[in-house]
């Protein structure tokens, strides 16, 4: 480069006159050009960037929005977050059109002589108040509910839990968590003791072979399989495994993708615990120092009909007992129960084994809405025990999670009817420390669990509850075998509340609906599924009359006359919630980051302890509260549980009569029920509607083609929808898989509401049904 | 100094045809007009990528994106099967290239290290919504401002996922509102920088 242009002082002041000239002519006549210099405008390019978590799925990625004269107008992914890093999916990078729906509930309403009404919300609050108040004292305290959601934010979810559990005395509180993460969470139960991952998203970083047990990872954790797929552009030794029912764009991406039959997930799992201790690719030294074992009932049921009640009897056993177990999942034996090949079924176990492999197992709805969602949990924290590979930097079973504060609020508040902020219902000393901080007589707080979320549902079609209080979810797209709980719900002397955004089939039966703020128009925290809370301020003002979720239960509680329990202002009411609520939790084992660290950071992992967030639990080199190399101190003995757990036959399978599976899910560009995704544009013009993906091969058959109206029928419900042939999803032959975001096809209604005996949580993925051309 | 640069660039697109020609050949249903204008054109010294097809314009790009910076959605037909996570949308997006169905050439992705394409980029089947959005459409950011007059304007975007400024500013599928006057030079930061709308220096 050649030396700078030396200018002459002549030159320079010669220039400087000129650019002062033009800068005073431009002052004094605006809006003039001089010459080809137009004066720079900030024209969309000067606002404010502020940090918030995703208001989409259990990632949690970081995001930064723009926000322009109070409106969201952009969105980046938060290059400061380690969760994604910068990058986001189609809906992250949309979401703040979710806020701009023309249908957006600004307005109470309330049903007056059969017909909505807008009211000011004083007196939508003040009805809510007088209701509850009235049913409880017509039909007792657990005639009232409350089901809530793995979208309710940290904060509303804890005002939820002291309102009901703490001060009105009753558990009839569920949140729609149950039927997504139950299974999950039982699973951590009876494996751990503890619940959530014990590993976090740095996993991905370090490990090298990446197990995907039924889920669509590319699809439904778009950012984190992401990570994943970089992973194998710098680092050769890297496989990725797609394990499922159905061929998805996940089993494209993925080294090795392997099609067992639905349900057989269980004998897969065992079969490939039979083959490491077969072939003594285990770790012994591991297994006798940190692992127990036990077994518990079999063939318990699937809870089809009302007041169903299990408790399992765990038994302590030996290792030569789980081998002895193991006997009828040899090789060969799996390989017929699932259709894997025996060569396959090897190879998995050969991944599993290989001391020069770190293994990270995901999984998400395919082995939790499952009824054996907790075994199947069990059984592939199994592998990584047997293999000793868990707890360590690249090594870790990961539990996915759907929601993006299911965790964070729902089971680390713990809105569920038998839980506690810390513990359970059912513990006096769990009881006692909810009612020091709580402020309220522990003879409020009930001992007793009441209903799991079908239970409740069932409870409010028999008319044992009678009042329920919905908020940020939609049952009434979403409950399995619908159409009970749709007319259950829409009985005569059953008071329905509803908290939402949109209109939507649940606002539809509302008696009164409350106008929610939503998402960053309110300040709140969500929990993703590395154990990362993540905080966000108000960014934009509530519009209308909305007001968020927690502080509509609180106006309502201060009506009831527990004004007392919530001082708090509109200003300060979430940091004093923070405040409180992290009493809870303190100690090593899941001490939360304190509020104003929440603030600055994109989010701070729990426990966090001195200062420092804990990565990787149970393990001592990363882990304060664990006494041992690993100390799995959730278990009274500091022992990990190895489970025998066989596989059994779901409670519906295809026969003569419905002879193919159904299937349901996701697609990437639609958020659940599909309120907010259907109102971003370029979402709903991506995928305008539900379809019912089939094998061509069944197609060729029944003589179906691409876009033809088929319906779907089971012993519940029908349904008339086009077929979709090829489409991203191939499902193996015998098999339908529909999308539930599209409230005019409620796919829901075929389901069955049979559920794991353990976790309550339902199976959406497995029903029959039969398929005819429609007329 | 542009004399050169288009040269270069026609032998390119020259090449280019010649081997598409040579696939036409093969496949009589590819559109065989605007290749023998092209020809006829270039023979005379006439022809330019400006002259053979419509070149794009950021009127188009803007379209297709939700705000600036947003993901652009997919504007061409696109079956599953050629679209599945990995490098089948880099084939023709990595490097670019004519393509004659669409009489256009294909835009070069400035992220191809990113595979799961269809994360962020879908494409919308219809054009009408579910429910109407009131959504206010940022300002795209103002071209051509430099801060002294003939100076390098500084960079009015982030460059986030958008670090290869040849991407979309050099080649036969550049907008042409944006298109370098000088590709030929490839540091381009060394003139052009990010701005961070910080507020001026003022000594405390």
């Amino acid at each position: 480069m050649s030396p700078g242009k030396q200018f002459s002082r002549r030159q320079l002041l010669r220039m400087a006159a000129k650019q002062s000239a033009i800068l005073a002519a431009t002052t004094l006549l605006p809006g003039i050009t001089f010459g080809t210099w137009i004066r720079p405008e900030a024209r969309g390019s000067t606002f404010d960037w502020k940090k918030t978590p995703c208001r989409f799925c259990g990632v949690g990625c970081g995001l930064l929005v723009g926000i322009s004269d109070k409106r969201a107008v952009a969105v980046k992914g938060d290059p400061a977050s380690p969760v994604n890093k910068g990058l986001c999916c189609v809906k992250g990078y949309h979401s703040v059109q979710a806020l701009y729906g023309k249908d957006r509930i600004l307005k109470a309403r309330v049903r007056k002589q059969g017909k909505m009404v807008d009211v000011p919300v004083k007196e939508a609050l003040d009805l809510v108040a007088q209701k509850m108040q009235e049913t409880i004292k017509q039909h007792g305290k657990d005639s009232v509910a409350m089901y809530g959601s793995g979208q309710w934010t940290i904060p509303d979810g804890y005002v939820a839990s002291k309102f009901m559990k703490g001060l009105i005395g009753t558990n009839n509180l569920e949140a729609n968590a149950r039927l997504c993460m139950a299974s999950a969470v039982t699973g951590f139960m009876t494996s751990f003791g503890l619940d959530e991952p014990m590993g976090c998203y740095e996993d991905i970083d370090h490990g090298n072979t990446f197990v995907m047990w039924g889920n669509n990872m590319a699809e439904m954790h778009p950012v984190l399989f992401s990570r994943v797929l970089d992973r194998k552009l710098h680092d050769k030794s890297v496989r990725i495994i797609d394990l499922s029912t159905r061929v998805t764009r996940t089993s494209h991406a993925a080294d090795l993708s392997v099609q067992f039959k639905p349900n057989t997930d269980l004998a897969l799992a065992n079969g490939i615990a039979h083959e490491l201790i077969r072939t003594n690719r285990i770790n012994q030294s591991f297994i006798d120092s940190f692992c127990s074992v036990y077994r518990g009932k079999t063939k318990i049921g699937f809870g089809l009909k009302d007041g169903f009640a299990f408790k399992d009897a765990p038994e302590k056993t030996t290792f030569q007992a789980l081998k002895d177990f193991l006997k009828d999942y040899s090789a060969e034996k799996t390989s017929d129960i699932t259709g894997v090949s025996v060569k396959d079924i090897k190879y998995l176990a050969g991944l599993y084994g290989d001391p020069a492999r770190k293994v990270v197992s995901f999984w998400c709805m395919g082995v939790n809405q499952h009824t054996r969602g907790t075994w199947m949990n069990n059984l592939i924290y199994n592998l990584h025990l047997l293999t000793g590979k868990i707890s360590q930097p690249g090594n870790s079973p990961f539990s996915l999670t759907g929601q993006p504060s299911a965790c964070g609020t729902v089971r680390e508040v713990g809105t569920l009817t038998h839980k506690l902020p810390h513990g359970v219902v059912m513990n006096e000393k769990h009881r006692e420390m909810a009612a020091k901080i709580w402020d309220v007589d522990v003879k409020n707080i009930d001992p007793k669990p009441t209903y799991h979320t079908v239970e409740m549902f069932r409870a409010l079609d028999r008319g044992d509850i009678r009042f329920m209080w919905i908020q940020v979810t939609n049952p009434m797209v979403t409950m399995p075998h619908l159409n009970r709980y749709r007319n259950g719900a829409k009985k005569d002397d059953r008071f329905i509340v509803v908290s939402d955004v949109y209109p939507t089939p649940t606002t539809d039966i509302a008696d009164v609906i409350l106008p929610s703020a939503m998402w960053i128009e309110r300040e709140g925290m969500f929990g993703n599924s590395e154990r990362r809370t993540q905080h966000f301020d108000q960014l934009l003002p509530s519009p209308g009359e909305t007001l968020s979720d927690g502080l509509q239960i609180i106006e309502v509680a201060k009506r009831m006359g527990y004004g007392k329990w919530f001082p708090w202002t509109r200003e300060n009411y979430v940091e004093k919630i923070w405040e409180e609520y992290s009493r809870f939790h303190a100690g090593p084992k899941h001490a939360m980051a304190p509020y104003q660290e929440l603030k600055k950071k994109p989010g701070v992992l729990w426990p966090f302890v001195n200062g420092k967030e804990t990565k990787w639990r149970y393990n001592k080199d990363y882990d304060p509260a664990s006494k041992a190399s690993f100390d799995f101190y959730g278990k009274p003995d500091h022992k990990a549980v190895l489970w025998l757990r066989p596989w059994e036959a779901p409670p519906e399978s295809p026969d003569q009569e419905y002879p193919f599976w159904l299937n349901t899910g996701r697609v990437i560009e639609h958020w659940h029920s599909g309120s907010m995704t259907r109102r971003i544009p370029v979402l709903h013009q991506a995928v305008p509607e539900a379809y019912a993906e089939i094998n061509p091969e069944d197609a060729r058959r029944l003589n179906i083609s691409e876009g033809e109206k088929i319906t779907l029928e089971s012993r519940r419900g029908k349904i008339t929808i086009k077929a979709r042939i090829n489409g991203r999803g191939l499902p193996t032959s015998g098999q339908v898989f529909v999308p539930f975001f599209d409230e005019s096809l409620l796919i829901n209604e075929l389901t069955l509401d049979g559920f794991c005996p353990i976790s309550k949580q339902p199976d959406y993925k497995k029903c029959a049904i039969r398929i005819t051309k429609a007329v | 100094m542009q004399q050169q640069g288009l040269i270069k660039t026609l032998a390119g697109i020259g090449l280019g045809f010649l081997l598409s020609g040579s696939m036409q050949a093969r496949n009589p249903e590819l559109p065989t007009q605007t290749f023998q204008q092209f020809n006829s054109l270039a023979t005379k010294g006439q022809a330019s990528q400006d002259t053979l097809v419509s070149p794009r314009s950021l009127e188009e790009y803007h379209v297709r994106r939700a705000y600036p910076g947003a993901p652009p959605t997919i504007p061409h037909p696109l079956m599953e099967a050629d679209s599945k996570v990995g490098d089948q949308c880099l084939s023709c997006h990595r490097s670019g290239g004519f393509v004659p169905s669409m009489s256009k050439f294909t835009p070069i992705t400035p992220h191809p290290e990113f595979v799961n394409c269809k994360q962020c980029h879908v494409r919308p089947v219809v054009s009408e919504e579910f429910k109407k959005n009131m959504w206010i459409k940022m300002d795209s950011p103002a071209l051509k401002q430099p801060k002294i007059p003939g100076g390098p304007p500084p960079i009015p975007h982030s460059l986030w996922l958008r670090e290869n400024c040849q991407a979309c500013h050099t080649g036969p599928a550049a907008m042409k509102e944006i298109k370098s006057s000088h590709p030929e030079r490839v540091h381009c930061q060394q003139c052009h920088v990010e701005q961070s709308g910080a507020a001026e220096f003022e000594r405390k």
